[in-house]
């Protein structure tokens, strides 16, 4: 540890991570002392300001419009959520502060209400409301509501799902059949809400769960041959 | 004028969350992040993606920006481009060869002098100064690093030269650029 603090060897490494040089276990090594000594944070960040200045040399590119539409939609979503954060004062639901303990509450509400205040809503041995959460691998939360009465599914998506022009998002019904296809329930939107119409309730029914994948947007597809970005159970 | 962007991005902070703020740091800076990551991934729609997904993350943490450990710029290039290395790193290989051409000069070119630069600040200045000390292998070694993420080994494949020897360009083109680097501090 002691030769970290030799100034010349510390400015070498503060370079050679600015300018991506440090690999492997060097990096992590690195940025562990990075974390225990600030001062070398404080190297890094001075290096990062001259180098950033090599951009300006770089030709402009414009973006697509789409791509301000879409970090806005992001954005004025996680002011939302942040509001309802703000606005959880009391304490027996002070729990309420990430995006998924908000979705999981909003679907706890949504089972007492159809549990006790709406019955109407219930048959015997035949729910007609169905909801799922589906989770990403870094713990984004997709909300599903299927109303039989509706004959509609409804996909909310409160994390903008990164796609290229050439790409879809379909939502895929897992029937509690592990032998059954996944059925296609159809595209959806990157992000916000999607209202599905359903021609049948039979795949519903002996729903397991549903699944999020990304598909070329050129082919019709009756499987997945994608990468699935979200999955969850039917509650 | 980086004062002012570094006010824009501390508005970005709750509990102002202005979102205007945003939009006038992505009107200043998008094309030269979307440059950035470019010249990184070497995709359009993929520059984009990390280019949005580099703003989001700009939003969600302008909180951490402190202005006492440099500038908007820098936090915001630093973001930009650690994203578009993780994308390339997940993709496994590199895509198409872009360009390391600036326009009107090239990395390896004697005497870089950006006349196409939109902005010449002094910190720009004192980057190009220590750039042009260095010889034109080590220049080329440490921007190809720097832009496109390369290993020493890919250095070596790239520039068909052994692996010693480009481990030496860099280390040498390093202690040049920090002596330089420190004299400017």
């Amino acid at each position: 540890m002691s030769r970290y603090n030799k100034q010349k060897i510390v400015d070498h490494l503060a370079l050679s991570y600015a300018l991506n040089l440090l690999k492997g276990g060097a990096k992590k090594r690195f940025e562990q002392l990075m974390k225990e000594k600030p001062f070398l944070r404080v190297h890094v960040d001075a290096h990062n300001e001259k180098l950033s200045s090599l951009v300006a040399l770089l030709p402009d590119m414009q973006p697509r419009k789409q791509v301000w539409e879409n970090i806005s939609i992001a954005i004025n979503a996680d002011k939302k959520v942040e509001i309802i954060k703000n606005n959880t004062d009391n304490p027996w639901y002070g729990f309420i502060t990430t995006k998924l303990s908000y979705a999981l509450s909003s679907l706890i509400l949504l089972s007492i209400l159809m549990a006790f205040i709406i019955p109407p809503l219930f048959q015997q041995g035949d729910k007609l409301i169905y909801t799922a959460t589906l989770y990403s691998a870094s713990k984004s939360v997709v909300t599903i509501i299927a109303n039989k009465q509706e004959m509609m599914m409804k996909v909310n998506i409160a994390t903008l799902i990164p796609m290229k022009d050439n790409e879809k998002a379909i939502l895929w019904c897992i029937d509690k059949d592990k032998n059954k296809r996944p059925i296609n329930m159809g595209i959806i939107k990157s992000q916000g809400l999607t209202a599905i119409n359903l021609a049948s309730w039979e795949g519903i029914r002996s729903a397991a769960g549903f699944a999020i994948s990304i598909e070329s947007a050129n082919t019709h597809l009756k499987e997945s041959r994608g990468r699935i970005i979200y999955k969850g159970s039917i509650l | 004028m980086n004062n002012e962007f570094n006010e824009l991005l501390q508005r970005c902070a709750a509990p102002c969350q202005d979102t205007k703020a945003l939009e006038r740091l992505y009107l200043a800076f998008s094309p030269k992040l979307l440059s950035l990551a470019y010249k990184v991934l070497g995709d359009k729609g993929l520059a984009e993606e990390i280019l949005q997904e580099g703003f989001i993350k700009i939003w969600q943490n302008a909180h951490k920006y402190q202005p006492s450990r440099g500038s908007a710029q820098a936090w915001m290039v630093t973001i930009v481009r650690n994203k578009a290395l993780d994308k390339l790193r997940a993709l496994k290989v590199r895509p198409k060869e872009v360009s390391v051409a600036y326009e009107g000069g090239d990395f390896s070119a004697n005497g870089m002098n950006p006349d196409n630069a939109t902005y010449l600040n002094e910190s720009l200045e004192k980057i190009t100064q220590c750039m042009d000390l260095l010889e034109a292998q080590q220049r080329e070694c440490l921007l190809l690093a720097y832009y496109q993420g390369y290993t020493h080994q890919e250095l070596s494949n790239k520039l068909s030269k052994p692996l010693g020897t480009v481990k030496a360009w860099v280390r040498r083109g390093l202690e040049k650029l920090r002596v330089c680097l420190d004299e400017s501090l």
